[in-house]
C-alpha cells in the first residue's frame, strides 16, 4: 500500500472521492435545495444524479490536467484511505437524512 | 400474457443488477487468482467495464420505474408502502435510491485502475490488495442495496 502512484491515478481517486461526498451532501440537503428538482416527476433524484456526476467528471478533468505529468503524487495507501473515508462519509450523510425514527 | 413497457423495464432492472453482481464477482476472482493467463487481461478489462455499464443501466432503468413508483396517487407503490410499512420506503427504498448512485463511481474507479495498470494489477501485491478491498466493499454495498430494494418490491411491485 506504500506504493507510489502517478498523478493520473491520484486524480482518478480524488475525483471519485469528491463525487461520493457530493452525492452524500446533495442527498442530505435535498429538502432545502430546489435546484435539484430538474425533473419534478422524479423528485430530487435526477438533480442529485446529474450534479454529482457532472461534478465528478469536471473534477476528474481538472485534476487529471493538473496532475497528469507528475510521476509521483502520493501513495496508494493514502488514495485508498481517502476513497474509503469518502465512501463512509457519503453513506453516513445519506443515512442521516432518512427517517430512522420510524424504527422506534 | 402481455407485458407493459414499465414491467419490461423493471425486468431489465433486475437483470442488469444480476449482471453487475456476476461481472463484479468474475472481476474479483480474476484479480484474486493472482495470475493472468493469455486472454485473462482482456477478460478482466471486459468484465470490469461490464460492471460499470450494468450499474449505470440499473440506475437508468431504476429511474424510469421510480417515476411510476412515486406517482401522487393512492394506488401508487409508494403510497401503498407508506400505508402498510413506512420504514420500507423511508429507510430501505431511499437508501437504495441514493446510495445506488455511488455504484457507477466506485466501479468506474476500479475499471479505470484495471485499464491503467494492465497486468500489474495482479502482479503487484499492494495494488492487487487495494483493488480487492475496494471491489469487496463495493460488492457488499450492491448486495445490501439489492436487499434494501427487494423488500419494498415484495410489498408491492412497480407496475
Amino acid at each position: 500500500m506504500s506504493m507510489k502512484v502517478s498523478g493520473s491515478v491520484t486524480s482518478a481517486f480524488l475525483s471519485s472521492s469528491a463525487a461520493l461526498i457530493l452525492v452524500g451532501l446533495l442527498a442530505y440537503f435535498r429538502g432545502s435545495l430546489s435546484l435539484l428538482e430538474i425533473y419534478p416527476a422524479a423528485g430530487t433524484l435526477v438533480g442529485i444524479w446529474i450534479y454529482s456526476y457532472v461534478g465528478w467528471l469536471v473534477a476528474w478533468f481538472i485534476l487529471y490536467t493538473m496532475l497528469r505529468r507528475k510521476e509521483s503524487a502520493g501513495t496508494l495507501g493514502t488514495c485508498v484511505a481517502i476513497f474509503m473515508v469518502s465512501m463512509l462519509l457519503s453513506i453516513l450523510l445519506i443515512e442521516a437524512s432518512l427517517k430512522w425514527s420510524l424504527l422506534l | 400474457m402481455t407485458q407493459t413497457l414499465l414491467e419490461t423495464v423493471m425486468l431489465l432492472h433486475g437483470l442488469f443488477a444480476a449482471s453487475a453482481f456476476l461481472s463484479s464477482i468474475i472481476t474479483m476472482s480474476i484479480v484474486y487468482s493472482g495470475r493472468l493467463r493469455e486472454k485473462s487481461l482482456s477478460r478482466l478489462r471486459a468484465f470490469s467495464l461490464l460492471t460499470v455499464i450494468s450499474l449505470l443501466a440499473v440506475n437508468i432503468t431504476g429511474l424510469y420505474g421510480y417515476i411510476s413508483y412515486r406517482l401522487p396517487n393512492p394506488d401508487s407503490p409508494r403510497s401503498i408502502i407508506l400505508m402498510t410499512w413506512p420504514l420500507a420506503h423511508e429507510v430501505l427504498f431511499e437508501t437504495m435510491e441514493y446510495l445506488g448512485l455511488i455504484g457507477p463511481v466506485w466501479s468506474a474507479l476500479v475499471a479505470w485502475l484495471i485499464w491503467h495498470y494492465k497486468g500489474k494489477i495482479v502482479e503487484e501485491p499492494g495494488l492487487r490488495r487495494a483493488v480487492l478491498v475496494i471491489m469487496l466493499l463495493g460488492f457488499l454495498m450492491i448486495l445490501g442495496l439489492s436487499y434494501a430494494g427487494l423488500i419494498p418490491t415484495m410489498i408491492t411491485p412497480v407496475r
